[in-house]
């Protein structure tokens, strides 16, 4: 749960955020601190990906926002992890 | 602390930081430093180098694969060519003060062996059968000169005297060897014909072959004791002149006759 590219993808998903946003905001529903250097390495594949893309501002924040094949994949990313969590849970009751 | 995170930013690649490198300064402006942030951004410096240096070597390395892969596939699928040769010299004790006289005679010799006549002969000459793919495709005179193309005559000079290096070139190595010969007879006997005061020898053919550069070592049948074969991994001229300089005396000539021939030679 803690690959930073899934985080990011999550944390754009309700809505376009800089990396100073996305910051926070992974830090407050994940619990994760990701460093600078790490959030921008995942932003630098994820827009090689096509996964997200930078939306026009003058700021010197560039905020990013999802793409539809971004959404697609943390859709699939999700759904495995719910079928690995729910797994997981399924196998405690029963230990 | 921020100055050295932004020190250490600057270790990213050129191309990363135009397209990153002001977001990244805003980004290190607004949150809370921590040391552990200055080696989280060198690690990704680095590893943006290395990615870089990847994207900068696949296109060169794409390409260097590609050809060592059709090279290697050119070398697997062309067909193999061996190349037979032997050595026509003055014998020892009648070389002659005029080389050119040598020369002459050889060349006047080797014209006579390769002409349209003689090769078209050679090439039908039913225990030879040479060109027989080709001869279904083209006419005589066309693999007449495909022959020429495959046939050399090269002038050297061993021990001061001039030597004749006769060779062939064909996918069967037994039958360039076998048309090795009979160049040479021919040679020899046009030579004999015209009575010259010079007399010539014929080294026995080569041993091994070559084929695309590596040497291949063939079996022929044991040669008369009046030639030595070249010793086993040896092959063509170079070690010939090689054996020639190393051991000059033991290396035995023998004028051209059958008993000195690996294969029987067909004479008309």
């Amino acid at each position: 749960m803690t690959d930073p590219t899934l985080l990011i993808l999550a944390s754009l998903a309700d809505g376009d955020k800089h990396g100073y946003a996305m910051m926070e905001d992974i830090q407050r529903f994940a619990d994760v601190r990701l460093g600078p250097g790490t959030l921008y390495g995942a932003i630098t594949r994820l827009e090689e990906r096509g996964l997200i893309r930078p939306v026009p501002s003058d700021d010197r924040r560039q905020p990013y926002a999802i793409t539809a094949s971004g959404r697609t994949v943390l859709e699939e990313q999700t759904a495995n992890l719910e079928r690995v969590l729910k797994t997981a849970q399924r196998r405690l009751k029963h230990a | 602390m921020r100055v050295w995170l932004r020190i250490a930013a600057r270790f990213y690649p050129t191309l990363w930081r135009a397209r990153y490198g002001t977001e990244l300064e805003a980004l290190l402006d607004d949150a809370d430093p921590a040391w552990t942030d200055l080696f989280d951004i060198l690690r990704e410096a680095l590893i943006m180098h290395s990615r870089a240096i990847f994207s900068y070597l696949k296109l060169p390395g794409a390409a260097v694969l590609a050809s060592v892969l059709v090279a290697a596939a050119m070398f697997v699928l062309a067909p193999k060519s061996y190349v037979a040769s032997t050595l026509i010299g003055p014998l020892p004790g009648s070389h002659p003060t005029d080389s050119g006289e040598v020369s002459d005679q050889v060349v006047a010799a080797w014209q006579e062996a390769v002409s349209r006549q003689s090769l078209s002969e050679i090439i039908q000459r039913p225990t030879l059968n040479l060109y027989r793919t080709e001869r279904r495709r083209k006419p005589i005179g066309d693999v007449i000169e495909d022959m020429q193309r495959d046939l050399h005559l090269a002038i050297v000079t061993i021990k001061g005297a001039p030597q004749f290096r006769v060779s062939f070139t064909y996918p069967d190595p037994y039958k360039a060897q076998l048309v090795v010969t009979a160049l040479t007879t021919h040679i020899n006997d046009s030579i004999a014909v015209k009575k010259s005061r010079l007399k010539f020898q014929v080294t026995a053919p080569s041993k091994s072959t070559r084929a695309h550069g590596q040497t291949r070592s063939i079996h022929f049948p044991r040669m008369g004791n009046r030639c030595r074969p070249h010793r086993r991994g040896h092959s063509g001229f170079t070690s010939l002149a090689r054996d020639m300089d190393a051991e000059s005396n033991s290396v035995r000539f023998c004028r051209l006759r059958s008993s000195c021939l690996p294969f029987p030679v067909d004479r008309q």
